[in-house]
């Protein structure tokens, strides 16, 4: 039984593309690895946490399980924007953990080349580059390639203080 | 099949059975060469046993410690063995044996017994000093020998003669039984054993009745049957022995004594611990080790049987007629159980959750349309009965942990020559899954710091006036939306003057400082801490209670100590009710909703104007008949916008934590209810102020206050 696992593993890394969850924020394309994510949901209303981040909207209730939302925007740094029919909730599991995210829309699932990856993090003004594993860039387009796991870590430093101290 | 040789020789300690490796080919080798080896190889074995001597001398209930002395010493006596260095290998051989029994649970690592190993372990080097220049043994060693051997013959235990010869042969059963059927044996082995256990313990001195006996019968019995079936001999035997033990009890053969129960109770822990070499044989596939105290076992139990069917052939007739009353099949179909693995049952729970409410949801849709239904009602109630049905599978009565540790006080009384009654008071108190398997430990140290500290010897306790007998509660309880499981003893109590001059020592306490009673019991808990004059192989080296207070807080539970000189002593652990249902009131600000344990609630109303003062400096305060209790506004507290921002607008619940008081301003009241505790941790993190959160009927999540917290936030800053 291991053995056969780590082979589909393996088979799935020789794989020449990958499948992405293109997202937008902004005007900008993101992706997150389709293995990353579990369901996408429409908005609700969260129960605030009190005195947490402000990136963290709140919990809900995701079929008995109570998951954290996080949105996106916020957590980017990026300036807010009121939520319209667009908005939806990216569920990701990561480690046992699941988060909610919350993003302009969703647009497509892209396969991605590997060949069409490039893995340094992307150099941008405004976003802080290791949030991202890398970028793709399929026929025209530039999609970020968010590092999932590192999303999942709620209790870092606010990107804000991040990006200052960065910048200092 | 592998099987390792060492293991099969370390199984054989305490017998001189290491003479395979003095046989053949060995001897034609130049012997002066391998000496030398020798001495070099020992090196190494005795820098490990040194080391861990420190930490036995710290911790000499740690049978794990004793486990690598044993093994350490055992290394050394069969290198000696194989290379003909005589005195290291008497030496050693004394020493094992000791450590053997010490190991087996065959007398105690009482303090002395512990100097005289540690003093074994230090003269060990210079034993094989002497011997590397063929001199004798020193003479201090040998003394040393002559204690261990007295120590050693204390419980007087024939060699076990008859199996060291079966011994000498690794255990050869075989691995073909099938694996599934090995672990489902060893599953419902451990069952059995846990039952037989316990009416062992429950019928302790008093009297056996037919039922107790019957089932004792039984649960050896179901043992033996699939262990002959499996070929686990050992087991086999010993459940056999056993059950003819009590074939002969039912028949009225048999007087179930003290003694029996006493010798029962060794062979069930001799059982278990077949179980956990069979369990340790089934994950590494090597070889089945075998438990040499198991000949000594099967001796007593053999010898129960013969002596009293000796003395006691006469009286049979009135037993007998007492114990063909029961029927042993309906019994056994009562005990029947279905094992589930805890992730599938936590989402059962869940999705019952979610069946609930989508219930309501439709019931919701049915009245915005207008609609009745018949069956609508009915489908209600069957999905609140499943929901009620679910979230009581995963609770678990503490009785069961009770009992574990009323065997644990049984047997260090005996250690220490004291006499304990232990009662139960709530024991059908719930409490989840996960956390009784955490408390074991806390509480196995805390029922044996009462017994060896808190308790009086008999004799003290009537000359105190006292019964002979100590007295130990165990105790549950819930109490302000927490679960409080509490060890009471009518001992001496806790010596305040003495933590507090040890605290003075320690620097952990100025002198001159001002502490409550309560805080200074709360100094034992601090790393290190012990006052006891002698230290006992129980307890007393002040390593435990940080050790306990650890394990409590990693629950985010806390312990606290009550006492009085002469009177005895509490220690209690509140635990909070992470899947526990919480009885909580519902309020709302704005339009989040939260939960206030109810435990906690004292009252609530609305306000009028003249009863809110404002007091520079301290905020505001509510005059409640008379008294004047802090006013917090929960809003603030949480950091969200409210709908009134005036109290007597809104509601003021009093809530009451530990003694301190607090009126909490909320939006409004919505409902008084029964919710399940969620945790916020498994996706997020823990959250100051807050225990956990629930799912409402409508499918909204309201987060549930922790009250305590609630203090803290609300006048720390």
């Amino acid at each position: 039984m291991t053995e056969l696992s780590t082979k589909t593993e393996t088979d799935r890394l020789d794989e020449s593309t990958r499948q992405f969850l293109v997202f937008s924020l902004e005007d900008e394309e993101y992706g997150i690895e389709i293995m990353h994510v579990q369901e996408i949901k429409s908005l609700a209303h969260v129960a605030p946490i009190p005195n947490a981040p402000e990136h963290v909207k709140g919990v809900l209730n995701l079929r008995g399980t109570i998951i954290p939302i996080v949105d996106l925007r916020l957590r980017f740094s990026m300036p807010p924007r009121e939520y319209d029919r667009f908005t939806v909730i990216i569920v990701v599991a990561i480690e046992n953990k699941r988060i909610g995210l919350v993003v302009d829309g969703v647009s497509d699932v892209l396969e991605i080349n590997v060949e069409d990856i490039d893995d340094s993090p992307p150099l941008t003004d405004e976003l802080d580059a290791t949030w991202f594993r890398g970028v793709g860039k399929p026929s025209e387009r530039l999609v970020f390639l968010l590092d999932v796991p590192r999303l999942t870590r709620t209790n870092e430093v606010s990107d804000r203080e991040r990006l200052t101290s960065c910048s200092n | 099949m592998k099987r390792s040789n060492s293991v099969s020789r370390r199984n054989r300690a305490g017998t001189d059975a290491d003479c395979d490796l003095t046989s053949g080919g060995w001897m034609q080798v130049d012997l002066a060469e391998f000496r030398e080896l020798f001495f070099e190889e020992t090196v190494d074995h005795l820098e490990v046993i040194e080391e861990i001597a420190s930490a036995f001398v710290a911790a000499p209930q740690d049978l794990e410690l004793v486990n690598r002395i044993f093994r350490s010493v055992h290394s050394v006596k069969g290198a000696a063995t194989s290379f003909g260095v005589e005195p290291v290998v008497e030496f050693t051989h004394h020493l094992e044996n000791c450590l053997e029994r010490i190991r087996n649970g065959q007398i105690a690592a009482t303090a002395d017994i512990v100097e005289m190993v540690i003093r074994g372990l230090d003269f060990l080097p210079e034993v094989i000093e002497n011997a590397k220049n063929d001199q004798p043994m020193p003479p201090t060693a040998a003394g040393l020998i002559a204690r261990l051997q007295e120590a050693t013959s204390i419980e007087a235990i024939p060699a076990p003669r008859a199996s060291s010869a079966a011994q000498e042969t690794p255990s050869e059963v075989p691995f073909s039984a099938d694996e599934h059927l090995l672990r489902d044996f060893l599953e419902e082995a451990v069952e059995h054993i846990d039952i037989a256990e316990q009416v062992l313990l429950d019928i302790g001195g008093g009297a056996a009745s037919p039922d107790d006996i019957g089932c004792l019968y039984r649960a050896f019995h179901s043992i033996k049957g699939v262990a002959g079936f499996l070929g686990l001999d050992d087991i086999h035997a010993v459940t056999h022995a056993a059950e003819s033990l009590f074939d002969r009890a039912r028949a009225g053969n048999l007087r179930v004594t003290v003694t029996v129960v006493d010798t029962v109770l060794v062979c069930v822990d001799a059982l278990r611990r077949q179980v956990a070499f069979a369990e340790r044989w089934l994950e590494n596939q090597g070889s089945l080790k075998r438990d040499v105290c198991l000949t000594n076992v099967l001796q007593e139990l053999n010898g129960v049987n013969n002596r009293q069917a000796a003395e006691e052939r006469t009286d049979t007739l009135a037993s007998f007629v007492e114990t063909t009353t029961e029927s042993p099949v309906a019994r056994q179909a009562a005990h029947e159980n279905i094992k589930v693995g805890r992730e599938r049952l936590d989402q059962l729970i869940n999705v019952i959750g979610e069946l609930v409410i989508a219930e309501s949801m439709v019931q919701i849709e049915f009245a915005d349309h207008q609609l009745s239904s018949r069956s609508l009602p009915e489908l209600r109630k069957i999905a609140r009965e499943l929901q009620d049905l679910s979230l009581s599978l995963r609770m678990v009565p503490v009785r069961g942990i009770f009992q574990k540790m009323s065997r644990v006080a049984r047997d260090v009384a005996r250690k220490v020559g004291k006499r304990v009654n232990v009662r139960f008071e709530g024991e059908e108190t719930e409490l989840d899954k996960s956390m009784v398997d955490q408390i074991g430990d806390p509480l196995v140290h805390m029922v044996r710091n009462a017994i060896d500290h808190g308790f009086e010897t008999p004799e003290l306790r009537t000359a105190n006036g006292k019964a002979p007998d100590g007295h130990l509660v165990l105790r549950a309880y819930h109490k302000d939306g927490s679960i409080c499981i509490e060890i009471e003893d009518d001992g001496r109590g806790l010596d305040r003057d003495a933590i507090r001059q040890k605290a003075v020592e320690r620097g952990s306490i100025d002198e001159g400082d001002d502490r409550t009673d309560r805080e200074i019991y709360n100094l034992i808990f601090e790393p290190g801490f012990s006052t006891a004059q002698s230290v006992t192989d129980i307890s007393g080296r002040g390593v435990g209670m940080d050790v306990v207070r650890k394990n409590i807080e990693s629950m985010q539970g806390f312990a606290q100590i009550t006492s009085l000189p002469g009177e005895g002593a509490t220690f209690s652990m509140w635990l909070p009710l992470t899947l526990a249902i919480v009885d909580g009131l519902l309020v709302q600000v704005s339009d989040n909703s939260y939960v206030l344990p109810i435990t906690s609630v004292i009252e609530s109303l609305r306000p009028e104007q003249a009863d809110i003062r404002r007091v520079a400096g301290r905020g505001e305060l509510l005059v409640l008949r008379g008294a004047s209790v802090p006013l917090v506004r929960l809003h603030n507290l949480f950091n969200v916008t409210p709908q009134f921002t005036d109290p007597c607008d809104g509601l003021l619940v009093i809530i009451e934590n530990r003694g301190k008081r607090m009126a909490l301003f909320v939006d409004q009241l919505v409902a008084q209810q029964q919710v399940v505790m969620k945790s916020l941790e498994a996706n997020y993190e823990r959250v100051e102020g807050i225990s956990g959160a629930t799912i409402l009927g409508d499918g909204s999540v309201a987060l549930i206050v922790d009250t305590a917290a609630l203090h803290r936030l609300a006048f720390s800053h």
